[in-house]
């Protein structure tokens, strides 16, 4: 073998192991800056799903306040409204299911729509309580308005400027009460929502 | 020569590539916290739309148990639209009506409501303790519309709900029959 010869042999040697090195090298800060970049794409699909799970899940929220806030008053106070059909359509799927209610508070049995499951239950609670002209008491729902007729005179001579406006009070004689709608989803997650509904049937 | 400058050329195309990379990742987490925001944005803008939805109710009922009353005030609003009647003794009245559906008037029933909404919020680290929902009805009126022969008399309530800042406003148009 020529001088050449040994001298070319070296050189594609050397190169050759210089390359491995490059290549391990390039690969471990590929590795470095891809690693992330996949934890980063994977929480942002968690998120992103999430999102879409709380949406259906106040989307069905909504819709049960809707129910309940045009189900019959009196069998909701009295707790008499036994099971009510639940039929609600969502972008991922449709909740077919029923909530039955239990004296004041219902639930529903779970219900797949997508990857997630829901739950739904609700709570009626009332706030104000009718008023009673018997036994008369301070929780009830007290409106005020202002009183038009004439005010009694003092004794005595009439105070100086126009009288302010006086102000009576209405003590209603019917429940104010509050719907309480919780779904659950996913792992732990739930929404909450809450809304007060007053007897519109009389 | 030929190897070292091959050796500079495969690092600057790895540099490329990570900061491409590094890019896509800064848009990717931008993306997934601005994501996160509109995430809790959605409740908070449902919860200000159930309150809202309180303060309407609180309004009908209001106007069910107490109509007398409230068309003493819209025979006030007509007569000023008439060029008559006392606007200062109009609004005055107007104001004692609308001041039991708001959250802010202490000893109101939509005081009592708010502050029971604000126990039943579940406190988490760094959220406000309470005053996490307002509520108020800004527009109650009877509005007329004239269809096909005959007149439709309207209840129109417009309230607007507020959960940790984030406020809606809804608008409610009931139809009612007023006695001649």
């Amino acid at each position: 073998m020529s001088r050449t010869g040994r001298m070319a042999d070296f050189a594609g040697s050397a190169r050759r192991g210089v390359t491995l090195v490059e290549i391990l090298v390039a690969l471990f800060i590929m590795a470095l800056a891809i690693l992330p970049a996949i934890g980063a794409f994977s929480s942002s699909y968690g998120v992103a799903s999430r999102q879409l799970e709380q949406e259906i899940a106040l989307k069905l929220g909504e819709s049960v306040v809707s129910v309940l806030l045009t189900a019959n008053y009196d069998r909701l106070l009295a707790g008499t409204l036994g099971t009510i059909p639940l039929n609600i359509q969502t972008p991922s799927g449709d909740f077919s299911g029923s909530l039955v209610f239990t004296g004041m508070t219902a639930s529903s049995t779970a219900v797949a729509i997508g990857r997630a499951s829901y739950r739904i239950s609700a709570q009626v609670t009332t706030l104000f309580h009718a008023q009673n002209i018997e036994t008369p008491h301070d929780d009830a729902l007290v409106f005020g308005f202002r009183d038009f007729a004439p005010p009694p005179l003092p004794p005595g001579p009439p105070p100086p400027g126009p009288p302010p406006p006086l102000v009576a009070t209405y003590s209603c004689f019917d429940d104010l009460v509050c719907l309480r709608v919780r779904v659950e989803y996913g792992q732990r997650e739930a929404v909450e929502l809450e809304t007060f509904r007053a007897d519109m049937s009389k | 020569m030929t190897m070292n400058r091959r050796k500079g050329v495969a690092i600057a195309v790895v540099l490329v590539f990570c900061t491409a990379i590094l890019g896509l990742l800064t848009v990717l987490m931008m993306n997934s916290r601005h994501q996160r925001g509109s995430h809790s944005m959605q409740y908070d803008q449902t919860r200000a739309l159930m309150a809202a939805r309180s303060g309407i109710q609180l309004a009908i009922y209001k106007y069910r148990v107490l109509p007398s009353e409230y068309y003493r005030i819209h025979q006030m609003a007509i007569d000023i639209k008439n060029g008559g009647g006392n606007p200062a003794e109009f609004n005055a009245t107007r104001e004692m009506w609308l001041r039991d559906f708001r959250s802010e008037n202490p000893d109101t029933p939509a005081a009592r409501i708010k502050a029971h909404l604000d126990a039943g919020v579940s406190i988490l680290p760094g959220d406000p303790p309470a005053g996490s929902y307002e509520f108020a009805v800004e527009e109650f009126d009877l509005i007329s519309r004239s269809l096909a022969g005959y007149t439709q008399d309207y209840l129109r309530v417009r309230a607007w709900g507020s959960f940790r800042g984030t406020r809606k406003t809804m608008e409610e148009l009931i139809e009612v029959k007023i006695a001649e």
